[in-house]
C-alpha cells in the first residue's frame, strides 16, 4: 500500500549561551515556532519534534515526557499550536535558567552539533519503526546554526551525515552566523537545503518559502542555487582542514603531517622513501556519492 | 428504483467555492475557517498562500510565476484555479501598472492569527469552572460510536416509531433523500445505500453538508455552524468547551454523537472524535481505522466476525447470508446479490472499499487484501450491466421515395446525427439533438420539392 502518513520534521536549533549574547535568540524562536506551526497546520498528521543543543549538552524540547496543559490565554492561536508552542517556550526558559554557571560558558566553541544530529536521527528512526507495515513516513532534520562549526566533532558528525543519507533523512541547514562547511556537505550529501540568512528579521519568510516544503516536493519550486560546497576534511591529528594530506590506506583516516602509526586503527607504516625525498604522497577523502 | 443519484463527498474549499461571496467574507473572519480551508488545499496551493501570507501588499505577479519551476505545470495551474476559486487570489493592479497578486484580506488576518496568536479566543472570554468528574476518552468514544450508530440504524431498521432519533434528524435524513416515507414506516434509498457503505468521517460530512444546506430553514446562522463545525475539528478530546451562543446547534450535534453534553442545560460541553476526525474526509488523509471484521475468500464466501446488526445489515446489502451465529455471520457474494446492490447504486468501488475498510487483520496480511479474483469479477459484473446504453431519439419513417429518404438521410449525416438508419426499409433514426434542424430541413425540401 505505501501510504504516507505525513511527514516528521525535526528542528535542531543552536542555543550556544556566547553566540547568542550578541544576537536575538527570540526573534528566531518566534520564527521556528510559526514553522513549526505552518508545518502541523499543513496536514494533521505531520509530525514535529525539537532538539536544541550547546556546548553542555542537547535537550529535547519537543514532544516532552509530560504533556503540559494549554495555558489560558490561548486568545486567537489553535490551541493545538498553543500546546507546542507554550511547551518548547517552558523548555527552553528552563536550560536557559539552568546554564547560568559563567565558567562553563566562556568560548564560542564546542557546540554539540554532532550529538543533536545523532539524536534527531534515533528520533526519526524509532518513528518510523514505530508505524504499522506498509506506511512510509517521511523525515527531514532542519539545523538552525548560529555558533560557527567545531573541528573536533569533524568525524563524528560526518558519520552522523553518512548515517542520515543512508536513511533517506534529509538534513537542511538554515545557517545564521558565517558559513558551516559541515552543514554545506550534509545538505548536499543528503539532498537537503542549505541557506544562508544573515537578516534575521526575514527569518521566517525565509523558512517558510523554503523549508515548509517537504524534499520531494521541492523539485517543482525555485530554491536558493547551492553555494560552492567546501569538500575538504579535517585532518585527525590537529582538526585543520587539510586539502593535501595523508590518509591512512586501512582505514582511510586523513593526516595533515605523516604519522608512523595511524591514531584511529593502529596500522604501522614504513617511513616513506618518497618522503625523504622531499615529494609529497596526495590523497583526500573520497565521499560516498564519488564528489572529491 | 434505477441508479439513484451518485453520492459525492465535496471537499471544503468545493463546498466554500459555492458559498455567495458575503458568506465567504463572513467566514474568513473565522480563524478556525481559515485553517480548515487551509487544509483542504492542495500542497501547491499551500505553498502558494503560505509565501504570501507575510508579504503586506500586493506581490507582483511576474515574480511569483518566477517561484515554480514550471508554471505551466498541472499542478501549479490547479493550485491557482483553486486558490481563485475560493477568492483566495485576486489580482490587483500595482503602482507601475503591472498585475499583482494578493490574499483575501480577512483570510490572511484570519490565519495569521491561528498561527502566531492575537486576536480574540475563538470560545469567548467565557471561564470554565473544571468538571467535577471529567469524561474519558474512552467514554467519549463510546458514546459517540452509539449515537452514529443509532442514526444509521434507524435509516436501515424501517420503523419510524424509533426513540432514539429525535425528529429533526429524522426529518434531515428525509429532505435529504436518504429514506423514503411510507405512513408511519420508511425505507431506505439508494442514496442511504451509498451512504452506509462510506467510512464514518465521509458519512459525517456528508451529513453536515446535508444539515448546512437546511440550517437556515430551522433558523441557524450558515456562517456561524460552519465556523463552529471548523472550530470543533479542530478542538481537544477530552477537555471541556463553553457552549456561548452556540445552544441550538450544540443540540443538534449532541443527538448524532458529535459534542457530549450532560444535561441539555449544561453551560459546556465535550467535543468527541467523530467531530474532530470527520474534517479530514473530504481532504482523504483520515488515518482512523477500526478493528476489522471480515474475512474474504477465493471461493466468494464472506465471513463477518461480528454481532451487530447494522454491520449485518451491511454485508447483507451484496451478500447472501447463509448462515448466522452469535458473533459471527456466514454470507455468500453471487452474482445476483451483486447485481441487487448496484442496482440500488452502490458501484462496485464502494463495495470493496467497505471490504477493504472493514477488513479482518488475519486479512489485512495478504497483499493485495481483497482477493484478485473477486475485485475483478465485482467489476465484471459492474460492466455487465453498462453493456446496454440507452439514448433519447426520434425515428423518421414512412418516407414515399428513395430520393427523399436519402436526402434526409444524407442531412442527417452531415450534421452528425444520425443514430441508426436502415436505407431497405427507409427507416432513420435522429438523435435528439439534431431532430430539430432535420425536422426544419425536411419541411423546407418538401416545400420547395413537393407538390
Amino acid at each position: 500500500m505505501g501510504d504516507s502518513v505525513g511527514d516528521l520534521l525535526v528542528l535542531v536549533i543552536d542555543l550556544h549561551p556566547v553566540w547568542w549574547a550578541d544576537h536575538s535568540l527570540t526573534g528566531v524562536v518566534q520564527s521556528s515556532l510559526v514553522l513549526s506551526n505552518a508545518h502541523l497546520l499543513q496536514n494533521p498528521l505531520n509530525k514535529l519534534c525539537v532538539y536544541g543543543y550547546m556546548n553542555t549538552g542537547v535537550y529535547k524540547l519537543y514532544p516532552t515526557e509530560e504533556d503540559l496543559v494549554a495555558g489560558e490565554s490561548t486568545a486567537g492561536k489553535y490551541e493545538g499550536f498553543d500546546v507546542v508552542n507554550t511547551t518548547i517556550l517552558m523548555r527552553l526558559k528552563d536550560i536557559m535558567l539552568e546554564c547560568r554557571d559563567p565558567e562553563e560558558h566562556k568560548q564560542l566553541d564546542g557546540s554539540l552539533l554532532s550529538g543533536a544530529l545523532i539524536q534527531a536521527l534515533c528520533h526519526c528512526n524509532v518513528m518510523s519503526k514505530n508505524l504499522a507495515i506498509g506506511n512510509i513516513l517521511n523525515s527531514r532534520i532542519l539545523v538552525l546554526k548560529g555558533s560557527p562549526d567545531s573541528r573536533s566533532q569533524y568525524m563524528a558528525i560526518m558519520n552522523s551525515i553518512f548515517a542520515a543519507q543512508k536513511n533517506k533523512v534529509a538534513i537542511d541547514s538554515c545557517v545564521l552566523g558565517e558559513d558551516s562547511t559541515f552543514l554545506q556537505q550534509a545538505s548536499e550529501i543528503t539532498g537537503g537545503t542549505y541557506m544562508r540568512v544573515q537578516d534575521h528579521g526575514k527569518l521566517a519568510q525565509y523558512m517558510l518559502g523554503v523549508f515548509l516544503m517537504g524534499v520531494e516536493f521541492r523539485k517543482s519550486f525555485n530554491t536558493p542555487p547551492a553555494s560552492k560546497v567546501d569538500f575538504r576534511a579535517a585532518c585527525q591529528c590537529h582538526s585543520k582542514m587539510t586539502d593535501l594530506g595523508f590518509v591512512c590506506s586501512v582505514c582511510m583516516s586523513v593526516y595533515c603531517g605523516f604519522r608512523p602509526i595511524c591514531m584511529t586503527c593502529n596500522a604501522h607504516f614504513k617511513l616513506p622513501t618518497a618522503l625523504l625525498k622531499g615529494k609529497k604522497v596526495t590523497g583526500k577523502r573520497k565521499l560516498e556519492n564519488g564528489k572529491s | 428504483m434505477g441508479g439513484g443519484e451518485k453520492v459525492k463527498i465535496r471537499n471544503i474549499h468545493e463546498y466554500i467555492q459555492k458559498l455567495p461571496q458575503t458568506t465567504q467574507d463572513r467566514l474568513y473572519t473565522h480563524p478556525a475557517t481559515c485553517l480548515a480551508l487551509f487544509r483542504s488545499l492542495t500542497e501547491t496551493a499551500q505553498q502558494y498562500v503560505m509565501r504570501l501570507l507575510f508579504i503586506g501588499q500586493p506581490f507582483a505577479l511576474n515574480k511569483l510565476t518566477s517561484w515554480a519551476v514550471n508554471v505551466r505545470e498541472k499542478a501549479n495551474l490547479d493550485a491557482t484555479k483553486q486558490l481563485k476559486s475560493v477568492r483566495l487570489w485576486s489580482v490587483v493592479k500595482l503602482d507601475n501598472g503591472t498585475d499583482g497578486v494578493t490574499l483575501h484580506p480577512n483570510f490572511r488576518k484570519g490565519l495569521t492569527t491561528a498561527l502566531c496568536g492575537g486576536g480574540m479566543s475563538w470560545y469567548g472570554n467565557h471561564q470554565l469552572e473544571p468538571d467535577k468528574k471529567p469524561k474519558t476518552v474512552e467514554f467519549l468514544d463510546s458514546y459517540a460510536q452509539e449515537r452514529w450508530e443509532c442514526l444509521l440504524q434507524y435509516m436501515v431498521q424501517g420503523n419510524s416509531d424509533s426513540d432514539k432519533v429525535s425528529p429533526d434528524i429524522a426529518n434531515l435524513l428525509l429532505q435529504s433523500g436518504m429514506i423514503n416515507k411510507h405512513g408511519s414506516e420508511h425505507a431506505i434509498t439508494s442514496t442511504g445505500f451509498q451512504f452506509l457503505l462510506l467510512n464514518t468521517s465521509s458519512q459525517i460530512w456528508y451529513f453536515m453538508l446535508k444539515y448546512l444546506d437546511k440550517c437556515d430553514t430551522i433558523g441557524l446562522n450558515l456562517t456561524t455552524c460552519l465556523a463552529f463545525i471548523f472550530q470543533l475539528s479542530f478542538s481537544t478530546l477530552g477537555k471541556v468547551y463553553p457552549i456561548g451562543s452556540h445552544a441550538t446547534f450544540v443540540q443538534h450535534l449532541r443527538q448524532i454523537g458529535l459534542v457530549y453534553q450532560r444535561k441539555h442545560t449544561s453551560p459546556w460541553f465535550y467535543p468527541t472524535r467523530h467531530a474532530i476526525d470527520f474534517l479530514s474526509a473530504g481532504s482523504n488523509k483520515s488515518a482512523e481505522r477500526k478493528e476489522g471484521f471480515i474475512v474474504v475468500e477465493t471461493n466468494f464466501r464472506i465471513y463477518a466476525y461480528t454481532s451487530n446488526e447494522l454491520d449485518i445489515a451491511l454485508v447483507a446489502l451484496f451478500a447472501e447470508t447463509l448462515h448466522r451465529f452469535e458473533g459471527f455471520v456466514v454470507g455468500h457474494i453471487t452474482r445476483e446479490s451483486v447485481q441487487m446492490a448496484l442496482q440500488n447504486g452502490i458501484s462496485a468501488k464502494q463495495i470493496l472499499d467497505f471490504l477493504e475498510s472493514h477488513a479482518h487483520p488475519q486479512m489485512l496480511k495478504c497483499k493485495p487484501t481483497i482477493p484478485p479474483t473477486i475485485t475483478d469479477q465485482m467489476y465484471l459484473w459492474e460492466m455487465e450491466r453498462s453493456r446496454l446504453s440507452t439514448e433519447e431519439g426520434v425515428l423518421y419513417s414512412q418516407f414515399l421515395s428513395d430520393a427523399d429518404f436519402k436526402v434526409v438521410h444524407e442531412y442527417a449525416q452531415n450534421i452528425g446525427c444520425v443514430q441508426w438508419s436502415n436505407v431497405q426499409k427507409r427507416l432513420l433514426v435522429v438523435n435528439k439533438k439534431g431532430h430539430g434542424d432535420v425536422k426544419k430541413y425536411w419541411k423546407q425540401y418538401k416545400k420547395e420539392h413537393g407538390e
